[in-house]
Formats: structure tokens, C-alpha cells, sequence
């Protein structure tokens, strides 16, 4: 099968790029080794959280581009950044939207008990960013081990209750569970009364984010109006449900438009002619499978999902074997304590303007490949609290330089 | 029956590269909706960690994994977690032992000979309300699941009087429901193939073993795999390649048969083994597909089954599929239906499938169609079961868009 662009990768940038392609009319494969990690991690989405609050991010992050040019959002400016976080906006319409408060960044309540710094919020957390000015009321589920409702009261100094409901008597929950009960309506009514019950005077009511996968909006809404209190969602460990949510409004609107998605199998290998690639081979024992296309994205990620490998003295890049900026020899890859910034984490691939891949001296490794998400170099998404923002800005960029081609 | 445990087939990968990061229990449509299974990562690679060849097994809601294979395509570790449930689920029913009533389900292939002969009264039978109450309360096969109607002639009789021409030769696997139970799958694709200028042929074939090597009894899965390979090496060696048109049979004989089974030569076999509509595919990609299609205005919903996801070749059926003028056509934004097979055939899995079922048939609702597609008999069997509209293989309504189609 030949297509006009191969994407190799299913996180964000991976969908972003998708996006952009299948939109200007290309035929489009997205392969992912697995589905990507939106599950994991992304639930609200990060720009620049190092920005302080009290700081319009426009204009921090016109500072930090000034400041560094070799990061991802230095390459590409302002204005790009703009546009793709607008794009991404766009498949988001009311009522389940992303959006900031005033512009700045703004401190979310997490299920760890932490208030995380973050910029676009989806419509059912945005009440939780007041959690210091209202009176809240925080509620668990029991069952539900990724959450201790006393817990994150006693961290975020309000009242906290976990909440057994009778027709569920179920031993364990997960997210995903919950958030199926949550879309059963006589499951609603029995959580709305018990919750109106418990009220005393709290006008903001945190729960984990389980408010249903395919409708949170209207649910959130139907208990609001029976419990006569605004609700907000807490982000909780993976699986993430709002990170479900993105994956599958962007899987379902790409298929619509003609998109092939190839899951479950890994790249093992490309075929090259000079410096162009031309084909990927994809191993699904006992046959390979290859694809030809005119141009490629490398949208693998880090190390979790493989993008990046690490052996005894260098981190490498498995698929095409790209050069990797190294953070150094193997003894300097970490700092002495678990929170510290870690040199590991700048390693990454080299780019030109365009996301080009590059070595060291700036020559072009490929004319015909571009790379996308937190695989570059030059950032560390972590402590930047950038993650997010890489993948939408240099996924939608990276597949508009190759159309451009 | 005792299915035993190859040594050899044990996974080739590691269960220690899970990373513990819970992608796959956002997709396992069994923990989703009950706490008795506790996900596809505690399941497979958490509970791996804890097994030993010669230790008895623990752990019996291994038995609910419903084999869709949904987790394997998400990890992003390549964890083979539905084959270490497999092995497991395969060790602990060789510990227990199998109930008759697994051996009825996964050999209906044994009476569907004189089952289709006799249809009339065979159906009458299945029908019965005290025979079905027999079933449930001694067999334990959900009285509350209509069993599938036999049909006469059966496709492989029809086939005997029906004269393929063509200028090239194609083989069809058609399996044993298609044989039996909806002929007409096997006829519409016999016709669609013959408008693309294939005399069709069929190899001698039987059950792909699938519902036997589901209720893990590897021994008598890799006898029917044997006498297939040996029967598909003589078609392909002759220069012919194989479509077939039932996605759980296609996974199965190209992908379990030198994976988990370890049949030598399955892989030539594989490298010629084709999806019917990823062949149809490929013949559009030549240029050589049949389309003159005709108008066909009506509204369609298709679900795209958990083995044809697993079989990484996208969905053809919605490339050729939209090709059809006027055909409405929606992907319905579901997983898995449900029924696993036999799986929701059995009593004490019963609920658990209609639970999974329920969000399908929600989806279903919200679209609204006149007629619901999937490629797998299974699938059809549950939405049938689930909506009561009419549902059909995609290739049914392809011969439909065909201008002529051969009688």
C-alpha cells in the first residue's frame, strides 16, 4: 500500500499531524506500536506551566522563546504556537472544551493532592481551579484505589467523603469502570441523591474524573442541576478518562476522513534509497507488512513508549537510527535525588526550522522524514510542564512543512 | 477432553517489559464492566510474574478473559497479554477440566452436517423453549441466547451446482457458520469475486479451531491446523491465493497457527491467506476493481470486529465500502460486542457479554441505521441478538451495489 504521508507514532503530535494531512485531502497512515500515551498522561493540556500564574503566557512565553532558541517552541515562534493550539481548540467545540483562565496558567487539584500548574483545562475541571476561594466538597468512591477523598481534603483544607453506593457493591473499581457506571442514568440518581444528602454548605463538589467517556458535559450538568451545586473533575492516574476522551474524538473524526490507524505492531524496519526513506516494514508475525509513502513523521515519544532507547553508553533513536543530542556520558545522566532535573531527559532529536532531522553539524538526515513531539530535543517537558504543547504545536508543524513539500 | 500445554508454545516475549502503565485497562472491555476480571495487566503480565509451570493455578476469573485481543493493541511495550491469558486460561481448564458443555459449543462443526439435512426439525429443536431450558439448567448454555437456525442446501452443496468461470483462480475459506448457518455470506462472496473475473475454488477445510483453541485446548486446535495447512500448502503451491470472509477463522489460521501453535509452514500459508476485503482492496490499488456500482440509498453502520482490528490491515471494508454511490455509511465508535465466540453462549458469562454488548448497542442507537455490517458471524449473531435489526456481512451489500450481480 502506498500513502502520501506515514506517521509512525499515535500519541498527540502523531493525531495532530494525522489531522492536518487527512484535512488537506492526503491519504494518511497513523501506526502505533500501541495506542499511544494519552491515556497516561494528558489530561488537561500544558504549555508552559513554569510560568508563574500571576503572568499573562503570551507573554512569558514570548520570554522563553527569546530565551531559547533551540527549543522546540524557539524553533517555531509565537505565532505557529498559536495557530496549532487553535487548530487543536477547533476540534473541541462547546460544550467540552480547553480553555484557559484570563490567559495564564492555573493551579488544577490532582488526585496525588497536589494543585499542578496547567494551561488549557477541559470544561469539567474548570471549577476545581477555585478550590482555595469556595467552599469544596471532595468525593471518593469506594473501591476506587486511585483516590482517597480525606486525603486530598486534609491536603486542600476542605471536607472529604468516599461514597458507598449500595447498587454497586463492587470489591474494586477503575477508572474506566466508573466512568461507565457514570453514564447510566439510574447509577446518576443514585450518586445525585446521596451526594445532595451529604452537602452542607459547599458550592464547588471535586470528584475523580469518571464523569462518563462519550458525554461528560451533559452528565456533569444533569447532577449539577439535582445536587443544586457545580461540580469539577480531578485528574487521576492513568488510566486517564480525559485523555480517553482526546484519543477518541481524534480517532473517530480521522476515520471519517479516510485515515488508516494500524495498531498492536512495531516498525521494524525502513527501507531506504540516498538520503529519502521509502518504505516502513511492520512485523505482525509470521508476515511483515510494508508500506510505501512520500513522506514520513517520527512521532515515537520518549523512552516509555520506545521512541528513545538507552543502552550502556549512548541514547539512541530505533527506527531510523537519527542522530541524538546525548546529555553527556552514562554517569551524568542523572542528578542525585528523583525530582532533580535529570540531563536525560534534554537528549533528543535534532531539527532544523522545518523539524528536519539533523546531526550535529546541521546536514540533513533525510529529505523526506519530519519529526514531531517530545522526541526532539532542546526542552524538558517535565520540569517545563510542556508536554502537551510539544506534541500539538510540533505535530501540526511538522505535518504542514511536509505538505508544504 | 483435555487439551495439554506445549512447553514450546510458551510467548516469546518477556511479561517483565510491562511497565505497569495501565494503557491496556482503558481499553478491556471485560474489567470495564465487572470487578470479577481484574484487567488485562493484572491478568496477563501481573499474574505471570506469580506463575509456575508445575504450581496449580489460582486464579479463576482467568476464564472471563474474552480473548478480543484489544489490550494487545493498545500496550505500548508489546506485551502479548491475551496470549499469556490464553496459556493461562489453557493451564487452569487442564487443572478443572472442561465442562460437556465446552465441548458441545466449540464441535458444533461434528453435527452440522446432519443438523443442516435435517434444518427443520433441527431448528424446531433449537427453538423449543423446553429444550432450551434443558440446555441452560443442565449444559448451562444461556437459555436466554437464541441459538444460530441451520439452513439447506449448505453453502458447499450450493457451490456443487453452481459452475465458477473466470479468467484467474481464487481459493475461499469459508468456514463453518457461513457453510451451515448464513450461506448466503458464502454465496454473496462467491458472486462479488466472480464479477471481479475470479473463478472461485474451495480447498478441502475445516473448523479453523478457533472455539476449541478459545477454550484452551491447544492439542485439538493444532489437529485442525495440521489437516488445514496441509490442504492450503497444495492451493497455494499451485499458484493460488486464499480470501476468506470471516475475521475471527482469517486471525486465527494467519496469525495463531504459527504464533501459539507452532504449525510448520503456517507462515507460507499466512503470506497468501487475505482478508476478502483487503483482497479487494489490493485490486483497487491495482486498478482492477469492479465498481461499476450502482445507486444504493440507504443508511449503514459498520462495526469493525476485535479480530480484524488484531489482523493490522485498517478497514478496508469503509475504503471500498464508500465507493458505493449514495450508501450512507457510518464506523460505529464501539469496542468489542461482546460475545467472544462461545463465550456468551455460557451461562455464567451470559450477563457479563450483554453488559459489553449494551455499550455497542448504544452507539448503534445513536446512529440510527437501516442496516448494521460486520465482517465476523459472532458480531452479527450478538447485534442481531442485541437490536433486532437486520445485520450483514459487508460483502452481502457489496453484490448488492454491483450492477450484475451472476445468479
Amino acid at each position: 500500500m502506498h500513502y502520501d504521508l506515514i506517521i509512525i507514532g499515535m500519541g498527540l503530535s502523531g493525531l495532530m499531524a494525522a489531522r492536518v494531512a487527512a484535512e488537506a485531502g492526503k491519504k494518511v497512515l497513523i501506526i502505533g506500536k500501541g495506542m499511544g500515551c494519552l491515556t497516561l498522561f494528558s489530561n488537561t493540556i500544558d504549555l508552559l506551566g513554569k510560568i508563574p500564574e500571576t503572568v499573562k503566557l503570551e507573554d512569558g512565553l514570548s520570554q522563553w522563546i527569546h530565551d531559547h532558541p533551540d527549543h522546540p517552541y524557539g524553533k517555531m515562534g509565537l505565532e505557529k504556537i498559536e495557530e496549532a493550539l487553535s487548530s487543536f481548540n477547533s476540534f473541541f467545540p462547546p460544550p467540552y472544551t480547553f480553555q484557559s483562565k484570563n490567559g495564564t496558567n492555573s493551579l488544577v487539584p490532582t488526585a496525588a493532592g497536589t494543585l499542578r500548574p496547567t494551561y488549557l483545562i477541559p470544561s469539567t475541571m474548570m471549577k476545581g481551579i477555585s478550590l482555595k476561594k469556595k467552599k469544596a466538597l471532595i468525593i471518593g468512591f469506594q473501591g476506587y484505589k486511585d483516590f482517597y477523598a480525606r486525603r486530598l481534603a486534609d491536603l486542600f483544607n476542605c471536607r472529604g467523603i468516599t461514597l458507598s453506593l449500595a447498587e454497586n457493591p463492587q470489591k474494586e473499581m477503575t477508572s474506566t469502570a466508573l466512568a461507565r457506571l457514570m453514564e447510566q442514568p439510574f447509577l446518576r440518581d443514585l450518586f445525585s441523591a446521596e451526594v445532595k444528602k451529604q452537602i452542607r454548605d459547599e458550592e464547588i463538589i471535586g470528584l475523580p474524573a469518571v464523569l462518563g467517556v462519550n458525554d461528560p458535559t451533559k452528565i456533569r450538568k444533569e447532577i449539577e442541576k439535582k445536587i443544586g451545586a457545580s461540580l469539577f473533575e480531578i485528574p487521576v492516574p492513568p488510566p486517564s478518562i480525559p485523555g480517553l476522551r482526546i484519543f477518541n474524538r481524534f480517532k473517530a473524526r480521522l476515520l471519517q476522513k479516510g485515515v488508516t490507524f494500524l495498531s498492536g505492531h512495531p516498525v521494524t524496519k525502513v527501507v531506504l534509497k540516498g538520503n529519502r526513506c521509502e518504505k516502513i516494514e511492520v512485523s505482525h508475525p509470521p508476515i511483515t507488512n510494508s508500506y510505501s509513502a512520500d513522506r514520513f513523521i517520527l512521532a515515537t515519544g520518549r523512552f516509555l513508549g520506545g521512541g528513545l532507547i538507552a543502552d550502556r553508553l549512548r541514547i539512541l533513536e530505533p527506527i531510523f537510527n537519527l542522530p541524538v543530542a546525548q546529555p553527556g556520558s552514562q554517569e551524568k545522566w542523572f542528578e542525585g535525588s528523583f525530582f532533580d532535573e535529570h540531563p536525560i531527559h534534554r537528549a533528543g532529536i535534532l531539527t532544523d526550522v522545518t523539524l528536519r532531522p539533523v546531526d550535529e553539524r546541521g546536514n540533513l538526515s533525510f529529505e523526506n522524514v519530519w519529526v514531531a513531539g517530545t522526541i526532539l530535543s532542546g526542552h524538558h517537558y517535565l520540569h517545563e510542564k510542556s508536554r502537551e504543547g510539544i506534541e500539538i504545536v510540533t505535530g501540526y508543524w511538522a505535518a504542514r512543512n511536509a505538505m508544504r513539500q | 477432553m483435555p487439551g495439554s500445554m506445549n512447553e514450546k508454545s510458551w510467548p516469546k516475549n518477556n511479561s517483565d517489559v510491562c511497565i505497569r502503565c495501565a494503557t491496556c485497562m482503558a481499553v478491556c472491555p471485560v474489567s470495564r464492566v465487572t470487578p470479577l476480571f481484574p484487567g488485562p495487566k493484572q491478568a496477563g503480565p501481573g499474574a505471570q510474574r506469580f506463575r509456575k509451570g508445575n504450581d496449580p493455578s489460582v486464579e479463576e476469573w482467568i476464564d472471563l478473559c474474552i480473548g478480543c485481543h484489544l489490550c494487545d493493541l493498545a500496550c505500548p511495550s508489546g506485551v502479548p497479554i491475551a496470549e499469556l491469558n490464553l496459556l493461562a486460561k489453557a493451564k487452569y481448564l487442564d487443572e478443572k477440566g472442561r465442562p460437556l458443555r465446552d465441548w458441545l459449543l466449540t464441535h458444533t462443526y461434528r453435527f452440522s452436517g446432519p443438523a443442516s439435512f435435517l434444518s427443520t426439525i433441527a431448528n424446531l429443536l433449537l427453538k423449543n423453549r423446553v429444550i432450551r431450558w434443558i440446555a441452560d439448567a443442565l449444559l448451562k448454555i444461556d437459555q436466554r441466547r437464541q441459538l444460530p437456525v441451520y439452513e439447506s442446501p449448505t453453502f458447499r452443496q450450493w457451490f456443487k451446482e453452481h459452475p465458477s468461470e473466470g479468467s484467474k483462480k481464487i481459493a475461499y475459506f469459508y468456514g463453518c457458520f457461513i457453510n451451515t448457518n448464513e450461506v448466503d455470506v458464502g454465496k454473496a462472496t462467491v458472486q462479488v469475486l466472480e464479477a471481479n473475473g475470479f473463478e472461485v475454488y474451495l480447498p478441502p477445510q475445516e473448523c479453523c479451531g478457533l472455539p476449541v483453541l478459545g477454550s484452551g485446548n491447544f492439542k485439538e486446535a493444532r489437529k485442525m491446523a495440521l489437516k488445514n495447512v496441509s490442504s492450503f500448502l497444495k492451493t497455494i503451491r499451485s499458484g493460488i491465493e486464499i480470501v476468506f470472509s470471516s475475521t475471527s477463522c482469517g486471525h486465527m489460521i494467519k496469525h495463531d497457527y504459527g504464533q501459539l501453535l507452532n504449525i510448520p509452514e503456517s507462515e507460507k500459508v499466512a503470506e497468501h491467506f487475505f482478508d476478502l476485503f483487503e483482497f479487494l482492496r489490493n485490486l483497487k490499488e491495482e486498478g482492477t476493481l469492479n465498481t461499476r456500482f450502482k445507486e444504493l440509498p440507504l443508511k449503514a453502520a459498520y462495526f469493525a470486529p476485535c479480530h480484524l482490528r488484531s489482523l493490522g490491515i485498517g478497514l478496508p471494508v469503509l475504503e471500498i465500502l464508500r465507493l458505493i454511490p449514495r450508501l450512507e455509511l457510518e464506523n460505529i465508535e464501539a469496542d468489542c460486542c461482546g460475545l467472544g465466540g462461545t463465550f456468551g453462549f455460557k451461562k455464567e458469562k451470559y450477563e457479563i457479554s450483554q453488559e459489553i454488548g449494551k455499550d455497542l448497542r448504544e452507539a448503534i442507537d445513536r446512529i440510527k441505521p437501516k442496516v448494521v455490517l460486520t465482517d465476523c458471524e459472532g458480531c452479527r449473531i450478538q447485534i442481531r441478538h442485541l437490536t433486532g435489526l437486520k445485520v450483514q456481512h459487508p460483502i452481502q451489500i457489496l453484490r448488492e451495489a454491483l450492477t450484475e450481480p451472476k445468479e
